[in-house]
């Protein structure tokens, strides 16, 4: 589904992802680790069209992205975003931050698109939370608004740039519940963050990123049991 | 906090009632000093203007230089807006005004006037193209004057005349060019300068009003107005005054 | 004491010959301010555009407004383009206040748009929405919220400054104020009535201005 192919992202002189390269199938999940400043979070933006890449090209469904064109925002209709510190709209209800962008972008009618709402807020276990306004909800509830918000796109993957990071302790689990459910629902996601328990149980690929690049990747016990590079090695044993 | 600003305002207020004037003798203070402060709205040729080197030009302005001449000091010129200047004057940001001011009765009760040195009247000014337009035929149109003048006050009297007043009688001339007004009510002189320079204007017959401009002193201020009334009758006799009148090209009385 | 009771009987026959112009006042400057505010939103949009031509154009229009003096753009505005455009004193001076203050307007809405916090452009821009739709659904709402008590203070600014037009020959209340004085020499007097006048206008509005500041940010922490 999704093909990064020899992807590079220069920020003044600096790389910030050099020369990646990973191929995500249909349905499956792909976890990026790394320490910070490693890239994983440019790597999303360059396949959400939040950046521009220097070279290389990243491939949806078999079609390339036109990052370039004055269509850039249909390009990204087609992949969804979840972002560390949640940014819903609170000048918008839980439903309405659900239902504006299907309603408005693909033009759909306002009462089948807030029929789905609910359903996802049902799905994400939050029914009942629909004419909220944000400010009233804790940060786990945001972020699973957060996660019905970009499901409501339909998009054909699902990127989650550290969605767990800024979420007190007790309300993580409930975050990755609703991650997990969705992996093994189908969905092609790309996932930064530093769960580990999380990766484990449902990616099928773990990739370790350093400064840029692609050190090693492989299955989710590839990685975390037996890692080939040192590197790697030296930063699991600084988390786990 | 209200309360105690509704104390203040009315405090302010009372204290205006009582606000003081200046007391005694501006002449002595001018002949000490060397120097007499005079107000005038510098935007009426030709009897006063700004040339360009930022000095305050005229028929005025000469008169009362040589006045201070005779008198022992020199001239200061404040320009201010004309509507203001009598106030400021009384309030003595300075001790006399010349602007082609013309005496009435109720500004000689706000002030002293020196004798009459010019004897002037307001004339209409209309586009060239314009039928010749006398005061009456005025009626139901739009008049443009100088706020606080006499000509402002014509204008007033003619019946559902729209008066539009300007600050400077410059902008009233360019609004008549340009086809805002169909008249301007200004002292005649200024009316015919401004007639002169720009052909698309011109002047409708002679003065329709008479009237003198003095200089203006505060009430108390005699002793000024005496010493400037003699400099004046003085200026009369040696032909003085003709002179500066023919230098500015204003027509002999 | 009668001295008191006389300077009353001043004031009010001050009020009544002033109130008449306060209408004209706050027409000329309410009218003036729409249009600044229509303008100044699409100088604010401009000056966060994305590409760098409209950012500088946006600049350009910001900067010749502020540098030139309000009063010279009335002056110009009515003598000058308003002789080639055929426009009349009211619709030259409402032009000419109005576009000056669009600059400010603009400035502010700018600074609106710039505090909205990044991420709400980032998380617009992911489900898909362009950048007309990221402005109009996400970003000027909340834009709006924080701008409301800056452009309420540019209000106010525009009601002193509406009195510029009586350059033009527009009456309005500080022009009726010289007129009451220049043929009654009371001076002190009317101003003071003009100065009270004027604060009760402002005074209203820095009064609702605080009301909606605190409407709007009912419910937040």
């Amino acid at each position: 589904m999704v093909r990064v192919e020899g992807v590079t992202k220069r920020f003044g002189a600096v790389a910030a992802v050099r020369d990646v390269s990973f191929h995500v199938p249909r349905g499956e999940t792909a976890v990026l680790i790394g320490p910070s400043g490693s890239g994983k979070s440019t790597v999303l933006r360059l396949i959400n069209g939040l950046e521009r890449m220097d070279e290389g090209r990243v491939i949806l469904d078999g079609v390339p992205l036109d990052h370039e064109g004055r269509l850039l925002h249909q390009v990204r209709a087609e992949t969804g975003m979840v972002f560390q510190h949640f940014h819903l709209f609170p000048h918008l209800s839980v439903l309405r931050n659900i239902t504006l962008a299907p309603e408005i972008v693909r033009r759909r009618s306002r009462g089948a698109v807030e029929e789905e709402a609910r359903a996802l807020l049902a799905r994400v276990g939050l029914s009942g939370m629909a004419d909220r306004s944000p400010r009233q909800l804790s940060g786990g509830e945001q972020q699973r608004v957060a996660i019905a918000r970009a499901l409501a796109m339909r998009p054909k993957v699902l990127l989650f740039d550290e969605p767990t990071s800024s979420l007190d302790p007790e309300m993580i689990r409930e975050v990755l519940d609703v991650m997990r459910d969705l992996a093994k629902g189908g969905m092609t996601m790309v996932v930064a963050t530093h769960e580990m328990g999380f990766a484990r149980e449902a990616a099928q690929q773990v990739l370790f990123l350093d400064r840029g690049e692609v050190i090693e990747g492989g299955s989710p016990s590839d990685i975390f049991d037996r890692p080939r590079e040192a590197r790697t090695a030296a930063f699991l044993s600084k988390i786990i | 906090m209200r309360r105690a600003s509704w104390i203040v305002l009315t405090l302010v207020l009372l204290s205006a009632a009582g606000c003081g004037q200046p007391g005694g003798d501006s002449l002595a203070r001018a002949k000490r000093a060397g120097l007499l402060k005079v107000g005038t709205d510098a935007t009426y040729p030709p009897f006063e203007t700004v040339d360009a080197s930022g000095q305050v030009a005229g028929f005025d302005a000469d008169l009362l230089r040589e006045i201070g001449k005779g008198l022992g000091f020199r001239v200061e010129f404040l320009v201010v807006p004309f509507d203001g200047i009598l106030a400021a004057l009384k309030s003595g940001k300075y001790d006399a005004v010349i602007s082609a001011l013309t005496i009435t009765d109720e500004r000689a009760r706000q002030v002293l006037f020196s004798e009459p040195y010019y004897e002037a009247g307001q004339s209409i000014c209309v586009r060239s193209d314009s039928p010749s337009y006398r005061l009456g035929d005025l009626v139901g149109r739009r008049i443009g004057v100088q706020l606080g003048t006499t000509g402002e006050r014509l204008a007033q009297g003619v019946d559902h005349a729209e008066v539009v007043s300007f600050d400077a009688i410059g902008a009233a001339f360019l609004d008549l060019r340009i086809g805002r007004l169909d008249a301007v009510i200004s002292d005649t002189p200024t009316a015919a300068l401004f007639a002169r320079a720009h052909p698309e204007v011109r002047l409708v017959g002679g003065p329709i009003t008479r009237e003198s401009y003095g200089i203006a002193f505060r009430l108390d201020d005699k002793a000024l107005k005496n010493a400037v009334d003699e400099q004046l009758r003085e200026m009369g006799r040696s032909g003085k005054l003709l002179e500066l009148r023919s230098r500015w090209g204003l027509e002999a009385p | 004491m009668s001295r008191a009771a006389d300077q009353l009987e001043l004031f009010g026959k001050i009020l009544v010959y002033l109130l008449p112009a306060v209408p004209a006042t706050i027409r000329i400057a309410l009218a003036a301010f729409v249009l600044a505010l229509l303008l100044g939103l699409f100088v604010g949009i401009l000056r966060t555009s994305n590409r760098r031509i409209l950012r500088v154009a946006g600049a350009a229009y910001v900067d010749t407004l502020r540098g030139i003096p309000l009063l010279v753009q009335v002056f110009f505005l009515y003598f000058g383009l308003g002789r080639i455009l055929n426009l009349d004193r009211y619709p030259a001076g409402v032009l000419a206040i109005g576009i000056g203050y669009s600059a400010y307007i603009g400035e502010t809405i700018r600074a609106g748009i710039q505090a909205v916090p990044r991420g709400q452009w980032e998380a617009a821009r992911s489900l898909g929405l362009s950048n007309v739709q990221c402005l109009r659904h996400a970003i000027l709402p909340q834009a709006f919220r924080i701008v409301i008590p800056p452009i309420l203070n540019d209000f106010v600014a525009c009601l002193k400054d509406s009195s510029l037009v009586s350059i033009i020959g527009l009456r309005e209340l500080t022009r009726a104020g010289r007129e009451y004085y220049s043929s009654t020499f009371s001076d002190f007097q009317t101003w003071t009535v003009v100065a009270i006048l004027y604060l009760a206008m402002t005074l209203v509005l820095t009064r609702l201005s605080a009301r909606l500041e605190r409407h709007l940010h009912r419910g937040e922490r």
